[in-house]
């Protein structure tokens, strides 16, 4: 069975979903996948040709991110016609689950070289935006299980994770990302992207725009329940903001990039993905955790970086509590909560982030996973190829 | 006396029990109905030769209206036993329906209400006929009540945990084609096709209809999550929703919770016990109270107009394009009448046809108007700037300015121009509409027509009727407010009329308790607790200081004896603290999103009429606010001011939002007992006048009579 290495990574910056003054309010979807998958061939000098597929992670598909968005991408680059295009929706896990759909197709021995991640325009396209669930989805489950700051006031309520936790968490995430915003070290994922600044100039960007470097726990703790107004703890600062940008990473067979020279950054070691209940689908990685260690015939001691989807704070400590994880190993560099959440292109985001985070902090076995809308988890376990 | 079911059978053995009460326009549940049910389910019990068995109402449009609410309603004065075997009698029922030894299919065509939906869910099958008329609803929680006949187990195990919830707990009817998506219904036909199509579905379940019917009786199985999750959500929706002061929803969501995941036997036996919590309560029997005195309003808005020919109305004009004039304009535009909207300059004119146009395009905005709803009101709706475009109309009401000598002298001029057969009807809400009425063009043809702000979600209108007012006049204008959807109540002529006669008091008082002590949120807080939608202080910021001050000095012109002068008012307007309009009132408006916030410049001007400084309990506030409103509705219908007390009670329900869970004001002293109140009274009668009961309430309270001796206004 072949094996699936990583080449490179790129993303745009993550812009503020808004139509006031969010970096990308005129750019679109499309155009921000196709920019990164140039700079992808761009930047890790593989022949356009060679790549036969690009799979890329899309929630709301459709308007500019409908009718196989990838291909179109693909169409608006340089790669010839050759290469193909899928969209992949796993919710929230899309762009990691397309590059886990790569490693599967390389190890099947079918497409090999591969572009794979996720876009999401969160101000063009809104989350609600035509949903429409069917009826018989809530003989069981009440209307809210899709009402994702409903299920992290349950979930902070179910594992007793207080307002004080939640609000400490978001401010090590924000303090975290402006230290690695300001050290370059999440620069090195960004590839300068056109869009406009505040004032409306159009500017090249290069980091995101929601991280707050100023925020303090008191600014938080005065911020009113978000979801809840009577008694919640769930605000929009413990919450995700809602995002648009892309992110992706270039990856081969272990084989192929052997044949053409190149320096992989990471093997892709074991995946996995488990269902809960849709009321607690944040607790989602836990399970699909259990199951990638156990593919990987790894400890959780053994992963020397963790990237946890921080959909939530009340949602990711949830999961770090199940898992009975420390801080000292997760998010090192900030997660959604400052960075921000483009649904189908985080779990690309975070895949980026750990690879480089993997090869700074020199572990060879590194974990990402994400939450998933509906009541899943996906999780993909990563090694470094020069360990 | 003939029987309320009719069976028939055709031969491929089918059985077609047809529903149809003889002498009643609608099917309900009387005991006596459900006996006659009984007796049939008895025989239908032995036919095991029978295919099937389809149920049909016999009256068009109308299936089951439910229960009789007035055997309901009558049960607050029963013993529990007396509850728990009237809900007992309704499941015993249901589940042998349910038990039949056939396949059976309601057959739905036009309104299938609470006890009647009960029963269809105890059917295996259920068709609809796809007309508009046929609405399903399980409104019981409307009037208090919880579904009580299976509603609560059953229908969850049919159509799942939330919709069942969002239709229990809100009431809310609906349509066949809705009653489709959530599989209620297997399918909306056409009327003509209902038969047919529950033959077939007979034929096509033949094999598995009995299985259906078991799985419907195990538990519906959710997981602690989805189980804690959906009502955890629904349980917090709800309580901000209903403040505490409706307990029915939130007991039919206990029904829920606790019995879905039972088998159905032993769900049923939790909504029995959560039901005997609510039916036969006062809030119930207060809701079903306010049913009974909507409807009795429909055939009886206070005055008898039996032998009476309203006129036909074609056209309607209004004078003043304020908000008031361009809100009752409006009105009638909407529901197609050509309107004359009349101002004295363009600017203001054009200002009130913006109105216009804004209240159909925030309906758009919900979905319940469209642009064509625009475009058609807006066709209607002429501009003028001369009375002249009052000359062809039919009925013109005056909304200007409220000083009666500009009033009186704009009268005069419209003496020229209307049609000698013209009616002529004031918006004034303070005036006396006899003495106006010397200046009308034609006394017979005046009256007054006394909105409520905002005129497009207010839905009472006050007609006044003068010394001299015809019934023809009173009857036109009756017509014409129903015309315009509105809920018109007949009073007779007296300073504020009725319902600012009853509310002025109220507000007095809680200004004379600021100036004792008592903090402007603690008011409003007594009063919200009470049900009132707004406090009186935020009240009078809404409406307008200057606007109470005015009304204020006309009560206490009129009614001396009795009534409190605010100084405090007077100096407020000096300082342009007119309420939300002007930014300042009692509070400031002029923060973020204009909310109400505390305004230490207000302090100096209040400490000048502080005084005292002492502190009082929610009771006492409770008490002053609401007693002088209630002793002063008994001088009112003592008056004859109001018909009847159904009027008194309507009129604060639909005028001022007064919490309908208490039934209204003369259903309050009912309910606390007159004699409980006088006592209550007596204790703050050093206080003033306002405070000391009737000789005739203290006559009624020594007999131990009561407002409202029926239930139902109608039986009397």
């Amino acid at each position: 069975m072949r094996s699936t290495v990583i080449i490179g990574v790129a993303r745009t910056p993550f812009a503020k979903a808004s139509p006031k003054d969010g970096y990308f309010r005129d750019v679109r979807a499309d155009e921000l996948s196709a920019h990164v998958i140039q700079s992808l061939v761009d930047q890790t000098g593989v022949e356009p040709q060679l790549v036969e597929d690009v799979r890329w992670g899309c929630v709301q598909q459709f308007a500019e991110q409908g009718t196989d968005m990838a291909r179109t991408a693909v169409l608006l680059t340089n790669l010839p016609v050759d290469t193909c295009g899928v969209t992949v929706n796993r919710n929230c896990g899309s762009g990691l689950q397309a590059i886990n759909d790569c490693a599967m197709s390389i190890a099947a021995d079918c497409e090999d070289v591969q572009i794979a991640g996720g876009v999401e325009h969160m101000h063009h396209l809104p989350m609600t935006k035509e949903y429409d669930p069917p009826p018989g989805l809530f003989r069981r489950n009440g209307t809210a299980v899709m009402h994702m700051g409903m299920i992290a006031e349950y979930l902070a309520g179910k594992y007793r994770i207080s307002r004080e936790r939640q609000d400490e968490f978001a401010l090590r995430s924000h303090l975290l990302a402006a230290k690695a915003t300001e050290n370059g070290q999440l620069g090195n994922e960004i590839v300068p992207t056109w869009g406009r600044d505040a004032s409306g100039r159009k500017v090249e960007l290069t980091s995101d725009q929601a991280i707050r470097p100023d925020s303090t726990i008191e600014a938080l703790a005065a911020l009113p329940p978000a979801f809840n107004p009577a008694g919640g703890c769930v605000t929009a600062g413990n919450s995700s903001p809602t995002s648009v940008g892309a992110a992706g990473v270039l990856l081969m067979s272990e084989d192929k990039a052997n044949e053409l020279g190149l320096k992989p950054l990471a093997r892709i070691r074991a995946m996995a993905v488990a269902g809960v209940d849709p009321a607690v689908m944040g607790i989602g990685p836990v399970r699909a955790v259990h199951k990638v260690l156990k593919r990987a015939g790894l400890s959780l001691d053994e992963i020397g970086s963790i990237e946890v989807h921080e959909a939530f704070a009340a949602q990711a400590l949830s999961v770090l509590k199940l898992l009975d994880l420390d801080f000292e190993r997760v998010n090192l560099r900030g997660g959604a909560l400052a960075i921000g959440h483009p649904l189908g292109a985080s779990g690309a985001r975070i895949a980026g982030t750990l690879i480089h985070r993997m090869r700074d902090e020199d572990s060879r076995f590194g974990l990402a996973t994400l939450c998933i809308g509906g009541g899943q988890g996906v999780a993909t376990i990563f090694e470094r190829c020069d360990s | 006396m003939a029987s309320a079911f009719r069976f028939e059978e055709s031969d491929g053995k089918i059985g077609l029990l047809t529903f149809d009460i003889p002498g009643q326009k609608v099917n309900t549940f009387s005991e006596a109905v459900l006996g006659e049910l009984a007796e049939q389910v008895s025989q239908l019990e032995q036919r095991t030769d029978l295919k099937g068995l389809f149920l049909q109402s016999g009256k068009p449009g109308q299936f089951i209206a439910g229960a009789d609410l007035g055997e309901l309603g009558a049960l607050v004065d029963e013993s529990c036993e007396q509850v728990a075997k009237r809900i007992a009698i309704g499941h015993e029922l249901f589940d042998r329906v349910s038990r039949l030894p056939f396949p059976t299919v309601a057959l739905i065509d036009g309104n299938c209400m609470g006890g009647g939906t009960e029963l269809v869910l105890a059917f295996d099958y259920r068709i609809a006929s796809n007309s508009p008329k046929t609405k399903i609803a399980l409104p019981e929680v409307k009037v208090g009540l919880i579904p009580g006949w299976g509603g609560t187990q059953r229908l969850p195990r049919l159509i799942g945990v939330q919709h069942a919830i969002d239709m229990i707990c809100s009431g809310d009817p609906l349509t066949a084609e809705k009653a489709t998506t959530l599989g209620l219904v297997f399918d909306a036909v056409p009327f003509d096709e209902m038969f047919n199509e529950a033959q077939r579905l007979i034929e096509q379940n033949s094999d598995n209809w009995e299985q259906d019917r078991k799985l419907r009786e195990q538990p519906l199985g959710l997981s602690e999550d989805q189980l804690n999750f959906a009502f955890l959500v629904a349980e917090g929706y709800l309580k901000g929703k209903t403040k505490g002061h409706y307990p029915a929803p939130l007991a039919a969501l206990k029904a829920l919770r606790e019995g879905i995941n039972l088998t159905l036997e032993e769900g049923l036996a939790v909504e029995r016990e959560v039901a005997l919590g609510v039916i036969g309560s006062p809030v119930s029997a207060n809701l079903i109270g306010v049913f009974f005195k909507t409807n009795y309003l429909s055939s009886n808005p206070g005055a008898d107009l039996r032998d009476v020919q309203a006129r036909d109305i074609e056209r309607v004009g209004v004078l003043g394009a304020g908000i008031m004039g361009a809100g009752i304009a409006t009105a009638h535009a909407r529901v197609g009448i050509p309107t004359a909207l009349v101002e004295v300059d363009n600017e203001r004119l054009n200002a009130g046809l913006k109105s216009a146009a804004a209240v159909v395009e925030s309906r758009i905005k919900i979905g319940r108007a469209t642009q064509q709803d625009l475009a058609q009101t807006l066709g209607l709706l002429s501009g003028s700037l001369s009375h002249q475009a009052f000359a062809d109309n039919d009925v013109v009401i005056e909304a200007i300015v409220e000083n009666e000598s500009v009033k009186t002298e704009v009268y005069g001029q419209l003496a020229g121009v209307l049609r000698d057969d013209a009616i002529l009807a004031s918006n004034t809400s303070t005036i006396s509409i006899t003495r106006l009425a010397k200046s009308a063009p034609n006394p017979e043809r005046f009256a007054g027509m006394h909105f409520f702000s905002p005129v497009d979600r207010m839905p009472l209108v006050e007609i006044v009727r003068g010394e001299q007012t015809s019934d023809e006049t009173i009857a036109t204008l009756v017509q014409l407010a129903r015309r315009i959807r509105k809920t018109p109540i007949v009073v007779n002529d007296c300073a504020g009329f009725l319902v600012n006669r009853l509310l002025m008091p109220y507000m007095a008082e809680a200004i004379l308790m600021l100036t004792e002590g008592a903090s402007m949120d603690a008011i409003d807080r007594a009063a919200t607790r009470f049900g009132m939608p707004l406090g009186p202080i935020s009240l009078h910021d809404n409406v307008g200081i200057d606007t109470i001050c005015f009304a204020g000095r006309v009560m206490l012109d009129a009614y001396q004896d009795r009534t409190v002068a605010c100084p405090l008012l007077d100096e407020m307007v000096e300082h342009r603290r007119c309420g939300k309009k002007t930014g300042l009132g009692f509070y400031s408006y002029k923060g973020k999103k204009g909310k109400a916030v505390d305004d230490p410049d207000f302090l100096p001007i209040l400490d000048r009429y502080r005084t005292d400084e002492r502190e009082f309990t929610d009771e006492e506030i409770t008490d002053r606010l609401f007693l002088p409103m209630l002793l002063e509705a008994v001088r009112a219908l003592e008056d004859g001011i109001a018909a009847e007390p159904t009027h008194v009670d309507m009129s604060l329900i639909l005028g001022v939002g007064f919490p309908p869970f208490r039934g209204g004001i003369l259903s309050w002293c009912d309910t606390e007992g007159a004699g409980a109140i006088i006592d209550r009274a007596d204790t703050y009668v050093a206080l003033g006048k306002r405070f000391e009961a009737t000789d005739a309430l203290r006559k009624m309270a020594s007999q131990g009579e009561r407002f409202f001796p029926n239930i139902n206004p109608a039986r009397k």
